[in-house]
């Protein structure tokens, strides 16, 4: 019986490291490109929003990034930064704000897209999800230069809207932004058709990279739609402060704050996949 | 022999201040990680400021 109970915990020891070790791999990167993301969230609205994105990617995997993200994840990291107090980390922590919490993988050979974003409960998750992913693309004969590298132009339809993107072989990396990938060079430049979402690349350097194959802990692997409910009862509702006790404020505070997320959730009807 | 294991709650409190001069405490009987601490306080900044900082991050 002893024996048994052993053998369970070392199994699940056993477990539990090999999922933290998983947790903790790091993945090597030799480019980066970052792009100028303009977006409209509201589709009723023409006020655009501006992110800056950034593409780690070598011969057979990719990670993108928000630059926020990726500056502040580059920072938490470090042992002076979890030195400061509680309001300089604050600080650090606000001028490093991002809208877009995903971090994207694509795996080139597998022809997967790994997809962690956050779910902000009261404690908080980080659901992941794998999509296979083909893109269709009808490469066309029209061509042009972006920061002075000739790029061709390519079509394709995915999460319910026409994409267009722009590549170029002289940088025969598969890759580009969002989800995209599989043409002959790098996409500098994608736009859906209705002007959305637009990626324009920024700058594009060679820059060699170690970047955490998952940024943050409490990665639970969900399903795509699992993933997007989680997100958006965070994302949307007061789930974050269940177990909170705010002071200082009247019982209509709650409210307040409820009001803002419906605000945000009704402004925010204009997601970059139309179809999931 | 047998052994009774006993979890305590220890109630923490943390003091969260806006940009325009307002400050918010939230207590809680479980540790805050910096990502949820900072998101609170965004929420607060927009209640009582109506806005958060938002200036793109970009690296030239």
């Amino acid at each position: 019986m002893n024996k048994s109970i052993s053998l369970l915990i070392l199994v699940l020891l056993f477990v539990t490291l090999k999922s933290s070790s998983q947790n903790k791999k790091n993945d090597s990167f030799t480019n980066f490109a970052q792009y100028k993301l303009s977006y409209k969230p509201d589709s009723l609205q023409s006020k655009v929003m501006t992110e800056y994105m950034v593409l780690m990617f070598n011969q057979k995997i990719s990670g993108f990034r928000s630059t926020a993200r990726y500056v502040r994840d580059s920072i938490m990291a470090t042992a002076a930064f979890n030195n400061k107090s509680m309001p300089e980390r604050m600080s650090i922590m606000q001028r490093y704000n991002s809208k877009i919490e995903e971090y994207i993988i694509t795996d080139l050979e597998n022809k997967e897209i790994t997809y962690t974003t956050v779910a902000k409960l009261s404690t908080y998750v980080y659901p992941q999800y794998t999509e296979k992913i083909t893109h269709t693309w009808v490469i066309t004969k029209q061509t042009k230069k972006i920061q002075g590298i000739l790029c061709t132009r390519a079509e394709t339809n995915r999460f319910g809207r026409r994409w267009i993107a722009w590549f170029s072989n002289e940088h025969p990396f598969p890759f580009g932004p969002y989800k995209f990938y599989g043409l002959p060079g790098l996409i500098l430049e994608l736009s859906d058709t209705t002007g959305s979402y637009v990626y324009e690349l920024h700058n594009l350097r060679k820059r060699n990279i170690t970047y955490p194959r998952n940024p943050d802990d409490n990665i639970i692997k969900v399903s795509k739609l699992k993933s997007i409910e989680l997100y958006n009862t965070g994302r949307y509702t007061l789930a974050m402060f269940k177990d909170a006790k705010i002071e200082g404020r009247g019982p209509e505070y709650p409210k307040k704050l409820q009001d803002i997320l419906d605000k945000q959730r009704r402004s925010e009807n204009n997601p970059i996949e139309l179809k999931p | 022999m047998m052994v009774a294991l006993v979890a305590t709650t220890f109630a923490k409190t943390y003091a969260l201040n806006t940009t325009c001069g307002t400050s918010v405490s939230v207590s809680s009987g479980t540790n805050y990680t910096n990502q949820q601490l900072a998101d609170m306080l965004n929420m607060y900044q927009l209640a009582d400021c109506g806005f958060v900082p938002d200036l793109p991050v970009v690296i030239n």
